[in-house]
């Protein structure tokens, strides 16, 4: 199994400064290469969940075990290194950072897990081309369209080999064509690397691509 | 990529407030450092000047003044010597030579130096160095004068020019006391970087007849106590004891001995007598530096804080810049840097702009300072003496370090102080709501 989450629950503070759950999920398991459509109400805690999967956040209880490893057990250093290693994150307004090119944005993630420069450059420039920026290599994120931007922020999330891929409304920002040209590029390295995809939408297009769809309000505990 | 290259394109992705934030460093560095350089340049200009004599003779008073006077031009005369003192000080057998210095006269704030051609001849302003001649040759007739490189250079003049020169030594009291007779510019001398550069050099058996002329023409004149700039030809001021003004004394004379042993018997002999006072330059010095240290420390002290100043305003500008860049802190967590990673990129963005800025601040001291020389020797008379070896000299500095090690050193503190000051963002830093700053949340 690629990721099992048991008993999580997660709460936030309320008005009245006492704990609201926001996510309760008795059982969650996805199989390893699988592609995951997570769906709900807004504020069910969608992108609660995953946070939670990738270790910025902590749950209250429960376990999240990812690629064999109980993430809630690590000290938050040692989840920031598992993050950088074994999990890529693609989000709805990219987080791409201004000051870097294309280039330097996918190899930023490869730093924090760390390695030979040279290794780093020739897999970032790899996986620009990959989804087809090989020239835009040295561009800023300003300098690049919207659909352009997601895309760096794929290839970024496809470094360094991470095996679990978490996107969070990755098409909410772009138009129809680009939306369906970032998640037929997804999809397709996904699948051909056999990686395991877990992606939140609310889109029912984008719902509609996928085989294995999971409600995060049906997976609450009774 | 590393810390560093990351930290610098965070820097320059802000290169306003960070360019602000170098420039208070590097005005609060270069205080620091145009203040010793300064002073070492002081240092250098008296230093060169005071080592061609080994005593200097005034009339019974205070040796401080009298070298300041012989040696550097400054401070006015208030007594003579009589000429038999000088002559007799010139047949005492640990007498190398003695060159006599009359002052009362001036040419535009330059002083007219009455005195004898060995000051072209014997004296060596510095060690096996004597006055040189850029044009011309030394005086020879009553109203004939050799200038220095430096007056010469402002007032433009060539040989053969003439000057009117004027009885008192500031401009004030100059203007109504014109000689009748002007000098012929015969001699310009080569840039000494000693007080001679502004000096016009006269026979002293000429100035002193021309002064005893002045008496018979004048007879206000001859009551006038040249160096007082109060006094003027309606308030004549005769020296209490002295009786009438005697024209043909000099006001001091510059000693060199034949032996170091000589000049300290001399010094000896002179201060025992009821005439004359002898002083040693290099003592005189040392001690007017010593009264004047506790000054150049408290300069010292007030240029280090702003420099500390400067750095609490770093603390501020990093702590204030947080707010810009949490969402860069949020996604940079998101893709696995820890907390101790997000740390060094805050305190090596702050150890860099003290360091940065504390490099601009050593150009911009020394540029000061060079910029500034001319205008302080001109206007206080003298000598800023920049040496490029005082840098790796060991002795430029009474810590005996060369001031190359110096200034690393203190890079090296600002560095640390850098990131002392980029504890507290960095600590803010941690508290970054990385889930929301992510959603775009916060």
């Amino acid at each position: 199994m690629a990721v099992i989450c048991k008993n999580l629950i997660k709460t936030y503070p309320g008005p009245d400064g006492r704990p609201v759950a926001i996510l309760n999920i008795q059982e969650l398991e996805i199989s390893e290469g699988t592609q995951v459509a997570i769906v709900g109400q807004s504020g069910s805690g969608k992108t609660t969940l995953l946070n939670l999967i990738a270790g910025i956040l902590t749950p209250e209880s429960g376990s999240i075990e990812v690629a064999g490893t109980d993430v809630v057990k690590l000290s938050e250093e040692e989840r920031d290194r598992f993050r950088a290693a074994h999990i890529g994150y693609i989000f709805q307004t990219f987080n791409l950072l201004d000051e870097f090119t294309a280039l330097e944005n996918v190899m930023l993630g490869m730093y924090f897990v760390g390695g030979a420069r040279s290794r780093m450059r020739a897999e970032a420039e790899g996986l620009l081309e990959a989804v087809g920026l090989s020239d835009r290599l040295h561009y800023h994120p300003r300098q690049l369209s919207t659909g352009q931007q997601q895309r760096v922020s794929i290839a970024r999330a496809l470094a360094h080999d991470h095996r679990v891929i978490l996107a969070d409304e990755p098409t909410g920002n772009l138009d129809a064509d680009s939306s369906r040209q970032v998640l037929d590029l997804i999809q397709q390295i996904i699948s051909r690397e056999k990686r395991t995809l877990i992606l939140v939408t609310h889109d029912p297009r984008v719902m509609g691509r996928f085989s294995i769809v999971r409600n995060v309000e049906e997976l609450k505990a009774n | 990529m590393n810390i560093l290259g990351i930290t610098v394109k965070g820097m320059r992705q802000r290169k306003f407030s960070t360019l602000l934030t170098m420039a208070s460093v590097a005005v609060g560095v270069a205080l620091v450092v145009s203040i010793h350089v300064l002073k070492q340049a002081s240092l250098n200009g008296f230093a060169l000047a005071q080592t061609g004599v080994d005593l200097v003779v005034g009339p019974k008073g205070d040796p401080l003044s009298i070298v300041l006077q012989g040696v550097y031009q400054k401070g006015e005369p208030q007594a003579k010597l009589p000429m038999s003192f000088y002559e007799e000080l010139r047949k005492h057998p640990a007498v190398d030579y003695v060159i006599p210095v009359s002052l009362g006269d001036s040419y535009r704030g330059n002083r007219v130096v009455g005195t004898s051609e060995e000051i072209f001849s014997k004296y060596e302003y510095i060690a096996g160095e004597r006055l040189r001649f850029a044009a011309g040759g030394p005086f020879a007739g009553e109203f004939e004068g050799v200038v220095g490189s430096a007056v010469a250079k402002e007032q433009k003049l060539k040989i053969g020019d003439s000057i009117q020169y004027t009885c008192g030594l500031t401009e004030a009291v100059a203007q109504e006391q014109e000689h009748a007779h002007k000098l012929k510019v015969v001699g310009i001398l080569a840039p000494t970087r000693t007080p001679s550069d502004r000096l016009i050099y006269v026979g002293y058996q000429a100035y002193v007849h021309l002064h005893q002329r002045g008496e018979d023409e004048d007879a206000d004149h001859d009551e006038h106590e040249h160096a007082t700039p109060a006094a003027s030809a309606s308030q004549p001021v005769v020296a209490i004891g002295e009786g009438k003004h005697d024209p043909r004394g000099v006001s001091l004379l510059l000693v060199k001995a034949k032996s170091n042993l000589g000049a300290i018997q001399l010094h000896c002999r002179i201060n025992d007598g009821q005439v004359a006072t002898a002083a040693l330059p290099s003592r005189e010095i040392q001690n007017l530096f010593a009264i004047i240290g506790g000054v150049t420390l408290a300069l010292h002290a007030i240029s280090v804080l702003v420099v500390v100043v400067a750095a609490i305003g770093i603390m501020v500008a990093i702590y204030n810049s947080m707010s810009e860049r949490t969402r860069a802190i949020a996604v940079m967590r998101a893709l696995g840097a820890s907390k101790r990673t997000i740390e060094d990129i805050i305190l090596t963005e702050s150890a860099l702009i003290c360091v940065v800025g504390g490099l601009a601040g050593l150009a911009l001291g020394y540029a000061i300072v060079f910029l500034a020389a001319p205008f302080v020797a001109r206007y206080t008379n003298t000598n800023i003496v920049l040496q490029w070896s005082d840098l790796v000299s060991r002795q430029a500095n009474s810590l005996q370090v060369p001031l190359v090690i110096l200034y690393a050193l203190g890079m090296l503190c600002l560095a640390l102080l850098g990131m002392l000051v980029g504890l507290l963002p960095a600590r803010r830093a941690y508290k970054v709501d990385v889930a929301g700053n992510l959603t775009g949340a916060r």
